[in-house]
C-alpha cells in the first residue's frame, strides 16, 4: 500500500504552488475577493489570473491531446484542483475542466468536443450551474424550465435559482424539459448557452458569508440544437454520473485545512488582555479533536481519489467525505467562533477581528456548505440506501 | 405547585407579540441593523409608552411594579422578534445598578426618566479580557478635587452609541483584593474626553469600544459604596443571563414554528419535506432544545425571585441557552435549505443572533467551568 503521490506529481504540485503564490498571492487571499463578486477590481484581477492559468495549459489536464490538452492522470488534476482551494483563487478556474470537459468528452458530438475541448483547455470557456430551480432544489430532477423544439432550435422559458456566477462566466450548463408528458427523470435535456443571448436576465440573491448567487430568468431565449449535449431527454443521467474528479467538488478537506491551520498560527500567539486561549485546556482538547478528524477526512480523500485513479467510480464513497468534511467545517468555524467569547462574534473592520473577520465570515459561509450540492440529509440518504443497502421506506 | 403564567402575564405576552409583529417584522429588524443608531427611537418612546421599559421598576419610580417573571416573558417576545433595542441595557442594567446602588436622590432623578423611555444607559465593564471578572477591570477612577478623573478603555459595550448615561465599572483601590476594589459612576455619555466607537459583530448590536481619557465625573455621580460596586455588578450580571436566557427561549420558538411551517409547505419528491423522517427528527430535536430552555429560565427566574441559591442554576441555563440557540438555528437552516442560506429569508437574522447571544455574558464554557468548579471543588 503506497498513500503517497511520487516524487513526479510532487514536482508538479510545487510548481503548481509557486505559480499560484505568485499570481494569486496572499493579498488577494486575504482580500477574499471572490466573495465580493460584485467588486470591478476583483473582477479584473480574476480575469487577468484565468488568462494566465489558461496560458499554462494545465486547464487541458483532463482533455486528450487531440483535443488540445495534456492527457494527464486523475492525480495530477487533482493536485491542480486542490492547490487552487489551498490557494483561494477564483473559483470557476478549474471547475471547467473538472466538471464539463469529462461530460462533454463521454457524451458530446465530435464537432461539439472540436469546438469545445481546446477553449476550455485554455480557460476560453467558462460557465455557471443550471440546475437548481424554486421548485427543484434536493428534488433536481422536479425541475420546470422548458426547452421547446422548434425547427433548429430550442425556446427556453422558466427560471433557475442559485445561478452562482451567472452574472460573470461567458456559457450556462443547463438542464432543461424538453418532454413534458415523460416521467420526470426521462425528460430532461443539457444545453450550453452563449449568456449573451437576448432573453436572459439577472437578479442577484445575496448570501450569508458575504456570497452572492443569481436568480436567472429564461424568457423565450433562443438555443441552437447543436448546443444541445447528448441525446435528447437523456440529460438527467448525464448531470448525475459523476464523471472524474466531480465527486469531489463540493468539498475537498484542504478547504478546511487551511482554515485550521491559520486559526493554529492565530492561537499560538492570541492574547487578549493577558488571556492566552492556547493555555485553556478546554480550547487545546479542540484542536486535538479537529486535527484528529481532518485527516480522517483527508484519508477518505485519498480513497476516492485512488478509486478515480483506478477508473472507478466512487457513489456513496463521495457522500461519506462530503458529509463529514462539511460537518467539521462548521463545527470547527463555530466552535472557534465560540471558544473566543466576545472576539468571536467580530467581523472585518474591527481591529481584533479574527483572521481579520475570516473566522466570522467562513463560519457563515459554513452554513451553505452542508446544503449546497446535495444537503447532509440527502448524502445520509445516499449511505443508508447504496452504501448500506437498507430498504426504501 | 402552579406553573401557569398569571392572567396578567398572558394578556402582556398578547399584547407584546401582537406590538412586535406589527412594529418590528425582520424587515424592521435589518434595515435598523444598517442604519446609524441600530434602534428605532420612535419604538423606543411607544414601548415605554405600554409601560415596558418600566416594567420591572416599583410604581414610586413611575414603572409598572412588575415582577422578574413578567419580564422574563417580556424578554421572550423581545426574543422572539429579535428586537434591536437598548431594553436591556437601560430596563434591566440601569434600572437595577439604580435600585440596587443610587441614593434616594439618585433613584428619583433617573428611575422616572428611564420608565419615561427618556433615558438610556449602558453598562460600560468589560476591558481586552473580557471575561466578567473584578481583576480583569483596568480602568482606573482617582479622586481629584470634587471630582473622579476616568482613565481606561472599555470594550464590548452594547448601545454605548445612543447612551445618555454610561455606568462605568473602574477601579478606586490599587491595593485591596480586585472584587473589594471596584467602583461604579453615572457618567454622562457626551462627557469630554469619552470616544465612542462602534464595533463591527455578526449581530450588528451596537457593542462599542469606549475610551475613558481622564473623564471628569462628580463625585456625585458616584453610584452606591465606594470600592463595594462589585457585588452590584455580579448581581445585575445575573438578572442580564437571565435575560438572555428568555431572548433565547422566544428566539428558538421562533426557529422552530418557521420551520415546522416551512416543512409542512415545502414540497420535494411529491412530498411536503416535513414528511420525511429525518426532517421530522430534526423538528423533534429542536423542540426538544426549546421546551428546555423555556423551563429551565422559568425554573431559575422561580428560584431568584424566591430568594433561593440561583448562581449555578443561571450557569446551566446559560449552557443550555446558547447550545440549544445554536442547534435550533443549525437545523431550522438546514430545513428552509438553500433559500435559509441567501438575506431574502430571515433565517440569516436569527444565526447571527444566536451567535452574539452564545458568547455575552460568558460563553458555554465559561459557564460549564463554574459547575464544574463548584461540583469537583
Amino acid at each position: 500500500m503506497d498513500f503517497s503521490f511520487g516524487e513526479d506529481l510532487e514536482r508538479f504540485r510545487k510548481e503548481v504552488r509557486n505559480f499560484f503564490d505568485k499570481e494569486w498571492p496572499q493579498e488577494l487571499r486575504n482580500w477574499r475577493g471572490w466573495l465580493q463578486p460584485d467588486n470591478p477590481e476583483f473582477l479584473e484581477k480574476t480575469e487577468e489570473f484565468n488568462r494566465k492559468l489558461g496560458a499554462t495549459g494545465w486547464l487541458g489536464l483532463a482533455i486528450p491531446e487531440e483535443y488540445g490538452g495534456l492527457s494527464s492522470s486523475t492525480l495530477q488534476q487533482y493536485i491542480l484542483y486542490d492547490e487552487v482551494r489551498r490557494g483561494h483563487c477564483p473559483p470557476n478556474c478549474t471547475g471547467d475542466m473538472i466538471i464539463f470537459a469529462p461530460t462533454i468528452l463521454r457524451y458530446a458530438t465530435e464537432e461539439q468536443k472540436k469546438k469545445f475541448l481546446p477553449a476550455i483547455a485554455k480557460g476560453e470557456m467558462d460557465f455557471c450551474l443550471g440546475y437548481s430551480e424554486p421548485n427543484a432544489g434536493s428534488d433536481a430532477a422536479a425541475l420546470q424550465l422548458r426547452a421547446e423544439r422548434q425547427g433548429d432550435f430550442y425556446i427556453l422559458n422558466g427560471n433557475k435559482i442559485f445561478t452562482t456566477q451567472a452574472h460573470i462566466v461567458k456559457y450556462a450548463w443547463l438542464t432543461a424539459r424538453t418532454d413534458p408528458e415523460a416521467p420526470k427523470h426521462r425528460g430532461i435535456s443539457l444545453f450550453i448557452i452563449d449568456m449573451n443571448t437576448p432573453g436572459i436576465s439577472i437578479r442577484p440573491m445575496y448570501c450569508m458569508g458575504n456570497e452572492r448567487t443569481n436568480e436567472t430568468f429564461w424568457d423565450n431565449v433562443k438555443v441552437p440544437v447543436e448546443n444541445r449535449i447528448g441525446e435528447e431527454n437523456k440529460g438527467w443521467r448525464y448531470t448525475t454520473t459523476a464523471l472524474g474528479l466531480e465527486r469531489l467538488i463540493p468539498f475537498n478537506t484542504t478547504w478546511v485545512r487551511v482554515l485550521f491551520d491559520e486559526m493554529i498560527d492565530l492561537l499560538k500567539t492570541a492574547e487578549y488582555g493577558g488571556w492566552r486561549p492556547k493555555e485553556d485546556p478546554y480550547i487545546r482538547s479542540k484542536v486535538g479533536e479537529f486535527s484528529a478528524e481532518l485527516e480522517v477526512c483527508q484519508a477518505l480523500e485519498y480513497r476516492i481519489l485512488w478509486m478515480l485513479n483506478e477508473g472507478r467510480m466512487p457513489y456513496a464513497e463521495g457522500s461519506i467525505l462530503k458529509l463529514r468534511t462539511t460537518e467539521l467545517y462548521q463545527r470547527i468555524t463555530d466552535t472557534f467562533t465560540q471558544v473566543l467569547g466576545l472576539y468571536g462574534q467580530l467581523t472585518k473592520g474591527s481591529a481584533q477581528a479574527a483572521l481579520d473577520g475570516g473566522l466570522i465570515e467562513q463560519h457563515e459561509s459554513s452554513i451553505g456548505a452542508t446544503i449546497l450540492a446535495g444537503t447532509s440529509q440527502v448524502q445520509r440518504n445516499i449511505i443508508a440506501l447504496a452504501w448500506l443497502g437498507l430498504p426504501m421506506a | 405547585m402552579d406553573l401557569e403564567l398569571t392572567e396578567t402575564q398572558k394578556s402582556l405576552q398578547t399584547a407584546a407579540r401582537s406590538f412586535l409583529e406589527t412594529e418590528c417584522p425582520w424587515t424592521v429588524v435589518r434595515d435598523l441593523h444598517d442604519s446609524d443608531s441600530g434602534y428605532s427611537p420612535e419604538m423606543w418612546r411607544e414601548m415605554a409608552e405600554l409601560g415596558w421599559v418600566g416594567l420591572f421598576l416599583p410604581e414610586e419610580y413611575e414603572g409598572a411594579g412588575g415582577s422578574l417573571m413578567d419580564l422574563i416573558i417580556l424578554l421572550e417576545e423581545m426574543g422572539r422578534a429579535l428586537l434591536p433595542s437598548p431594553f436591556v441595557s437601560t430596563a434591566l442594567l440601569g434600572t437595577q445598578t439604580l435600585l440596587l446602588a443610587g441614593t434616594d436622590e439618585q433613584k428619583a432623578s433617573f428611575l422616572p426618566q428611564i420608565a419615561k423611555g427618556q433615558l438610556i444607559t449602558a453598562l460600560a465593564l468589560l476591558e481586552a479580557n473580557p471575561d466578567y471578572k473584578a481583576a480583569s477591570i483596568n480602568t482606573r477612577a482617582e479622586p481629584d478635587g470634587d471630582s473622579y478623573l476616568i482613565q481606561g478603555t472599555k470594550i464590548f459595550v452594547r448601545d454605548a452609541n445612543i447612551a445618555d448615561y454610561l455606568i462605568c465599572v473602574a477601579k478606586t483601590d490599587s491595593k485591596a483584593k480586585p472584587e473589594d476594589a471596584i467602583s461604579l459612576f453615572l457618567v454622562k455619555g457626551d462627557s469630554p474626553g469619552i470616544a465612542c466607537t462602534k464595533l463591527n459583530t455578526i449581530g450588528n448590536d451596537r457593542q462599542c469600544e469606549v475610551v475613558f481619557n481622564n473623564v471628569r465625573v462628580p463625585k456625585g455621580q458616584l453610584l452606591g459604596q465606594l470600592n463595594g460596586g462589585w457585588d452590584i455588578i455580579e448581581r445585575v450580571l445575573q438578572y442580564a443571563t437571565l435575560a438572555e436566557c428568555a431572548e433565547v427561549v422566544g428566539l428558538t420558538q421562533k426557529v422552530l414554528d418557521m420551520s415546522v411551517q416551512y416543512a409542512k409547505e415545502r414540497v420535494q419528491f411529491d412530498h411536503p419535506i416535513g414528511s420525511f423522517q429525518a426532517v421530522q427528527h430534526m423538528c423533534a430535536d429542536m423542540s426538544t432544545y426549546v421546551e428546555g430552555c423555556r423551563w429551565m429560565t422559568w425554573y431559575t427566574t422561580w428560584e431568584m425571585e424566591a430568594g433561593l441559591p440561583c448562581a449555578l442554576d443561571i450557569s446551566r441555563a446559560k449552557v443550555w441557552a446558547s447550545e440549544a440557540a445554536q442547534r435550533v438555528v443549525r437545523n431550522g437552516q438546514q430545513i428552509y435549505g438553500g433559500v435559509g442560506f441567501t438575506l431574502e429569508y430571515p433565517m440569516h437574522l436569527y444565526f447571527r443572533r444566536a451567535k452574539c447571544s452564545e458568547v455575552i455574558y460568558g460563553n458555554p464554557e465559561s459557564h460549564r467551568r463554574v459547575i464544574a468548579d463548584d461540583l469537583l471543588g
